[in-house]
């Protein structure tokens, strides 16, 4: 089966969190490494996703965690699980 | 005075007295509240003495460890005052009788009235201008500081009875927290706030002001109360009419990320660090202070989102539609890029007879709401009489 794009796998946190992004940014065709401000993501809607993801998806994503531009992937590879479970 | 022969210094002080009493609702609230040492490496004794002048308890040891952008913003206009040359020549014991001065020249015509309400909230609400005069009582976007809105009552003052309320949890120091959640923040709580305070300070009907946030506040009490509200004003409104009008990025990543932080005291803090722990971008430099200030503790971020997302929730069509008959000014900008002028451009198709303003492209931004300017001030003076 393939995800949300080409070798995002279904079910997975990049597949997650992409499909927030570009809920967040919509309109605009965000691929899974590109850079997100790029995109016109501001502070405000990089902490939406953050947001978004620690509600829907049970993920903590701490910004200060990336050692590089934030996108979909690398948002991903820092988050660990809240323990929250999503509604 | 050894400054008597120059006012740079003075004006220099003046400067630093606004950045620390910008600050001073928040140590109203929360008590003494610690800064970065960086806000003060220039001049810590003068700055010491005009906190303790001023009666506003800031300290200037806030731990180093991690980055707090939200405290950063909350120092900046204090820090960039105290390193005016200038200062140099003032003792502490001088700066501390001139920023009593300064202030209580600042504070001249205004009046601070508490307002307790049955559930126990005590709201501050500051006027100015004649009592006995037609009454403007302004609704601020919630958890805003009051000072935001003090040039219009300045601008009125002179002729009008102006006024302004702090929403409720947002002034009063907290002792339980929880008292907070159990008072109630709703939008008609919110809304009952402000007629209270409109039937303790006008003897008549009021104009509702309404900027930004504190438009759907101000709709839902005149929708409840046309006897207390004889007309409406909307300025820069942030409200929700329907998913098929446009929003602005801001609003709608604001709301989301509200949405989350109200959930609970837990999450508020936790998502609160995450959003200061990168820079806060386009605070405006003047008012900084001001709009950061929700930001400051989780326990106000939190209040902040309950208060906030009540009105961005709750679909005002309804509130608008019962505005029929009475007076209503709408005032936008082509260029606010922080609520999108769709909205107040719906809300004057909303209210039949209403009357719409909109700045040009070039010529207005968001925070015009807040200044008064001389065109929007007539531009309000001239509705008013009709």
């Amino acid at each position: 089966m393939g995800g949300v794009e080409p070798g995002i796998p279904t079910g997975t946190a990049d597949e997650g969190i992409l499909a927030i992004v570009r809920e967040v940014l919509p309109g605009r065709p965000v691929a899974a490494d590109d850079e997100l401000a790029l995109h016109g993501a501001t502070s405000l809607s990089i902490v939406r996703i953050i947001a978004v993801a620690a509600r829907d998806l049970g993920l903590d994503i701490d910004p200060r965690d990336l050692t590089g531009p934030a996108t979909a992937r690398a948002l991903a590879a820092v988050a660990r699980p809240t323990g929250r479970v999503a509604p | 005075m050894t400054v008597s022969s120059s006012t740079r210094p003075v004006s220099a002080l003046a400067d630093l007295v606004d950045a620390v009493s910008q600050l001073e609702g928040l140590t109203r609230q929360v008590g003494a509240f610690a800064l970065g040492a960086a806000a003060v490496d220039r001049a810590p004794e003068l700055v010491a003495a005009v906190c303790g002048a001023l009666e506003v308890p800031l300290r200037f040891d806030a731990p180093g460890d991690g980055p707090d952008h939200a405290v950063t913003a909350l120092a900046s206009r204090i820090r960039r005052a105290q390193r005016a040359p200038e200062l140099a020549r003032l003792t502490s014991a001088e700066a501390a009788a001139t920023a009593r001065r300064i202030r209580d020249e600042g504070r001249a015509g205004l009046r601070e009235h508490a307002v307790r309400r049955p559930d126990g909230t005590v709201l501050t609400a500051v006027a100015a201008g004649p009592p006995a005069a037609p009454c403007v009582l302004i609704s601020a976007p919630p958890g805003l500081d009051h000072r935001l809105s003090l040039p219009w009552l300045r601008a009125l003052g002179g002729d009008l009875h102006c006024a302004v309320l702090e929403t409720r949890g947002t002034s009063e120091p907290i002792t339980d927290p929880e008292d907070f959640d159990r008072r109630g923040t709703g939008l008609d709580s919110q809304a009952e706030d402000l007629l209270a305070v409109a039937a303790e300070l006008a003897g008549g009907a009021v104009h509702l002001m309404g900027l930004c946030g504190g438009v759907a506040v101000a709709l839902q009490a005149a929708a409840a109360r046309p006897d207390l509200v004889g007309s409406v004003s909307a300025w820069h409104a942030d409200l929700e009419l329907g998913a098929d009008v446009p929003k602005s990025d801001q609003q709608e990543n604001l709301r989301a990320v509200l949405d989350v932080a109200g959930e609970s005291r837990d999450t508020a803090a936790w998502l609160r660090g995450r959003l200061t722990s990168g820079p806060m971008t386009g605070v405006p430099e003047e008012v900084g202070p001001l709009v950061v200030r929700p930001y400051a503790t989780p326990e106000l971020f939190y209040r902040y989102a309950r208060l906030t997302t009540a009105g961005m929730r709750q679909d005002s069509r309804r509130a608008a539609a019962a505005l029929a008959g009475r007076r209503c000014l709408v005032v936008t900008s082509e260029d606010d890029a922080t609520t999108h002028p769709a909205g107040s451009r719906r809300l004057a198709e909303l209210v039949p007879g209403a009357r719409l303003v909109t700045s040009p492209h070039g010529s207005g931004t968001h925070l015009d709401a807040f200044r008064a300017s001389a065109e929007h001030v007539s531009c309000l003076r001239s509705f008013l009489a009709g």
